[in-house]
C-alpha cells in the first residue's frame, strides 16, 4: 500500500483559492438557496416551506410578464445590434489615420457609467426639452415615453443599441483586422460578390469573436437594470419592468425574502441555461463544419 | 501570351519589360524586396495602376481591374474558403461566373484529377495537409479559365520533403501548352527545376533574363551571377568571379589558375562540403562533393579552369 501523507499536503496549496471562491461565490449563492426554501418572518422565526416559493414564482403572472418582456427585449436588441455592429465594423476604414479616431468615437458609449446613460437618454428623449423628443414632436409625431408604453420601448431599445452596438462593432473590427489580405484578394480574383466575400471569407473567420460578442450581449441584456430604472422606472405601468427590476421591488421594496430568493435562483438558472444553449449550439455547428 | 512593357516601380525610371511565352514557365528570381511580389501583383491587377502596360493575348489589360483580367494567383499562404469543401472551393470562380452545372462538374473533376486531389473533394481545407491545401488553391486559380497563372513563392510554407515532391510535379501539371506561368522564388534551384525562362530582379529592376542555363553560364553582372548561385559567387576582382562548384583542391590541367588560400571554416551535410577560405582579403566558398577532413588554418591551393571564370560587363544574355 502506498502512503499518501506527503500528497495530502498539496491540498494546502489550493486552500486560499477554495476559500476565496467559497466566500465570493458559493456561500452567497447557498445563502440565497437557503432563503428560497424558507418562509422568514424575522431573524428567529422561519419556516421550511420546500419548493413552495418556486411554485408560486412560476405561477406569478407578473413574473411571467416580466420574463416575456425580458426575452422580447433581449431578442430585439440582439437581432439589431449584432448585424449593425458587423456592418459598422466592415464600413470602418482600415489602416488609415481616421481608424483610431473612429475607434475612440465607438468606444465612448462603452465608457459611460450605466446610470449616466439612462440619464442622458431620459433628457435626450424628453418631449419638452430633449433634442430627440423635441425633434420628433416637431415632425408632428406625438412621442412621450413616460405616457406611452410603445414609446418607452422604442426609447429603451434605441438607448440599448446606442450603448452596446459599439461592443459588437469593436469585437468584429478586431476579428476583421486579423484576416490576411490574400484571402480578400483571392476572393476578388475569383470574382466573388460583396455578399460572397462576407459569407465565405469574413464570416467563417469572425465566428469566434462573434460568439463572444453574442454571449456578452445575451448575458448583459438579460441582466439589464440600471438604464430602464433611470429612464422609465419600469413604467408606464409595468410595461418596461424587466426581471431584475421586478426582483428588486420584491426583495428590497416588499422584503419578501423567500420568494425573492426563489426568483433569484430561477433568474440565475435562466441566464446560465440560455448561454449554455447558445454556446453548445455554436460549438456543435463548428464540429459539423 | 503575356507581356509587360516598361512596368516601373514607384521612384524607378527604368521599367521592367518582358515577353512571357505561351506554354512556358518563367521563374522570377530575386531576393526579398527585389520586386517579385510587386511584379506578381501588378500582373494580377492588384497594384494600384503602376506606370507601364500589361498585355494578355495582344490586348492591353492595364486598365482592367483584377476581377476582369482572369489572372490566377497562388499565394505563399494557403488561401482557401474554410467553410467550403474542396469541390466547392475549386468551383467557386465558376459559380461566381454563373457557369452551367455540367461545365462546373466537368472542370472541377478535371482539375482535381490533374492536381491529384480527386479523392479529397468532400473534405474541408483544414482537414488537408499544407501541400494538399496548396493544390486546391492552384486548382481554384486554374478554374478561372484564364491563360495566365501567377504563383508567388507558392511552396515556401511547405516542409522540405513536400516542397521537393510538389516541385517535381508542378512542371508536368502546368505545362498544358496554352498556360503562361509566372513563378516567383528566391531559390536558384527552382529556376533550373521549373523554369523554361528565368527573370532576375533586383531593386524592382530587370537584371537579366533568358534560359536558366544561359544565364548561369553568362551572367551579365556579379549580382546576377550571385542570384543564380547557391552559395554566392566568389569575387576575384571587380569584373571576374568564380562559382563555388568550379573550384577544386587538385590541378586538372596545366593551364589551371592557382589561388593560395587559408581554410577558415568548414560545413558539411554528408553529401556536400562547403569550405570557407580566405584568399587575398576575400571570403570564398568552395563546394566539394562528399566529406572533407581538413584542419582549420591549413593553407590550401585552390584550382580553377580558365574557362570557368565568369567575366562580367559582357552583353546581357538573350531571351
Amino acid at each position: 500500500m502506498i502512503k499518501g501523507v506527503s500528497n495530502n499536503r498539496a491540498w494546502l496549496a489550493v486552500v486560499p483559492v477554495v476559500l476565496v471562491v467559497a466566500f465570493s461565490a458559493v456561500v452567497p449563492l447557498m445563502t440565497v438557496v437557503n432563503y428560497s426554501v424558507q418562509d422568514i418572518f424575522d431573524v428567529d422565526t422561519r419556516l421550511f416551506v420546500g419548493l413552495d416559493w418556486y411554485r408560486e414564482t412560476l405561477r406569478d403572472p407578473r413574473f411571467i410578464d416580466a420574463l416575456l418582456r425580458q426575452v422580447t427585449f433581449s431578442a430585439t436588441v440582439l437581432v439589431i445590434e449584432v448585424p449593425l455592429g458587423i456592418w459598422i465594423a466592415r464600413a470602418l476604414p482600415r489602416d488609415s489615420r481616421a481608424t483610431s479616431a473612429f475607434l475612440i468615437l465607438l468606444a465612448i458609449p462603452l465608457l459611460i457609467p450605466w446610470n449616466v446613460v439612462g440619464t442622458i437618454w431620459q433628457i435626450f428623449a424628453r418631449p419638452d426639452i430633449g433634442l430627440l423628443g423635441v425633434s420628433v414632436a416637431a415632425l408632428g409625431i406625438s412621442f412621450n415615453y413616460t405616457g406611452s408604453s410603445v414609446d418607452a420601448w422604442i426609447t429603451l431599445i434605441l438607448m440599448d443599441i446606442w450603448h452596446w452596438t459599439s461592443l459588437v462593432a469593436l469585437l468584429a473590427f478586431a476579428g476583421l483586422a486579423s484576416i490576411p489580405s490574400p484571402c480578400y484578394q483571392a476572393a476578388m480574383l475569383d470574382g466573388a460578390s460583396t455578399w460572397q466575400v462576407f459569407r465565405y471569407v469574413e464570416l467563417p473567420r469572425l465566428k469566434s469573436v462573434l460568439t463572444i460578442a453574442v454571449l456578452l450581449r445575451v448575458m448583459d441584456s438579460l441582466m439589464i437594470y440600471t438604464e430602464p430604472f433611470v429612464l422609465t422606472g419600469g413604467g408606464p405601468g409595468n410595461s418596461t419592468t424587466f426581471l431584475s427590476q421586478y426582483l428588486t421591488s420584491m426583495a428590497v421594496g416588499q422584503f419578501d425574502l423567500g420568494p425573492a430568493a426563489a426568483f433569484s435562483v430561477l433568474y440565475f438558472l435562466l441566464i446560465v441555461l440560455l448561454c449554455w444553449l447558445f454556446y453548445t449550439s455554436v460549438m456543435r455547428s463548428e464540429a459539423d463544419g | 501570351m503575356l507581356e509587360v512593357r516598361e512596368l516601373a516601380f514607384a521612384g524607378n525610371e527604368e521599367g521592367v519589360s518582358h515577353r512571357f511565352a505561351q506554354g512556358s514557365i518563367t521563374v522570377v528570381l530575386g531576393r526579398n524586396n527585389s520586386g517579385k511580389t510587386w511584379l506578381a501583383r501588378s500582373i494580377a491587377g492588384l497594384e494600384v495602376s503602376p506606370p507601364g502596360t500589361i498585355w494578355i493575348d495582344g490586348q492591353d489589360v492595364s486598365a482592367l481591374g483584377a476581377r476582369e483580367r482572369k489572372v490566377g494567383l497562388v499565394y505563399q499562404a494557403f488561401v482557401n474558403y474554410p467553410t467550403l469543401n474542396v469541390y466547392r472551393n475549386i468551383a467557386s470562380p465558376l459559380i461566381a461566373a454563373k457557369r452551367s452545372r455540367e461545365v462546373i462538374e466537368r472542370t472541377v473533376r478535371e482539375l482535381a484529377e490533374r492536381l491529384q486531389i480527386d479523392a479529397l473533394l468532400r473534405r474541408f481545407p483544414d482537414e488537408l495537409s499544407g501541400g494538399q491545401q496548396q493544390r486546391v488553391a492552384i486548382a481554384r486559380a486554374l478554374a478561372q479559365g484564364g491563360k495566365v497563372l501567377v504563383m508567388d513563392e507558392p511552396l515556401v510554407n511547405l516542409d522540405y520533403k513536400l516542397r521537393e515532391e510538389l516541385e517535381l510535379q508542378l512542371r508536368d501539371l502546368l505545362s498544358t501548352g496554352e498556360l503562361v506561368v509566372v513563378y516567383t522564388t528566391s531559390d536558384p534551384k527552382d529556376a533550373f527545376k521549373l523554369g523554361d525562362h528565368v527573370l532576375l530582379l533586383d531593386d524592382h529592376r530587370l537584371l537579366q533574363s533568358g534560359a536558366p542555363l544561359d544565364v548561369y553560364r553568362n551572367p551579365a553582372t556579379i549580382t546576377t551571377a550571385d542570384l543564380m548561385s547557391d552559395p554566392g559567387v566568389n569575387v576575384v576582382d571587380t569584373d571576374t568571379g568564380l562559382r563555388p562548384e568550379h573550384i577544386t583542391l587538385h590541378r586538372r590541367s596545366a593551364s589551371d589558375l592557382v589561388f593560395e588560400s587559408v581554410l577558415v571554416g568548414l560545413e558539411t551535410n554528408g553529401s556536400e562540403s562547403f569550405l570557407h577560405c580566405r584568399w587575398s582579403e576575400q571570403d570564398w566558398v568552395v563546394k566539394l562533393s562528399g566529406m572533407v577532413d581538413i584542419a582549420l588554418g591549413t593553407g590550401l591551393q585552390l584550382f580553377a579552369h580558365q574557362a570557368d571564370v565568369l567575366r562580367f560587363g559582357g552583353a546581357r544574355g538573350g531571351d
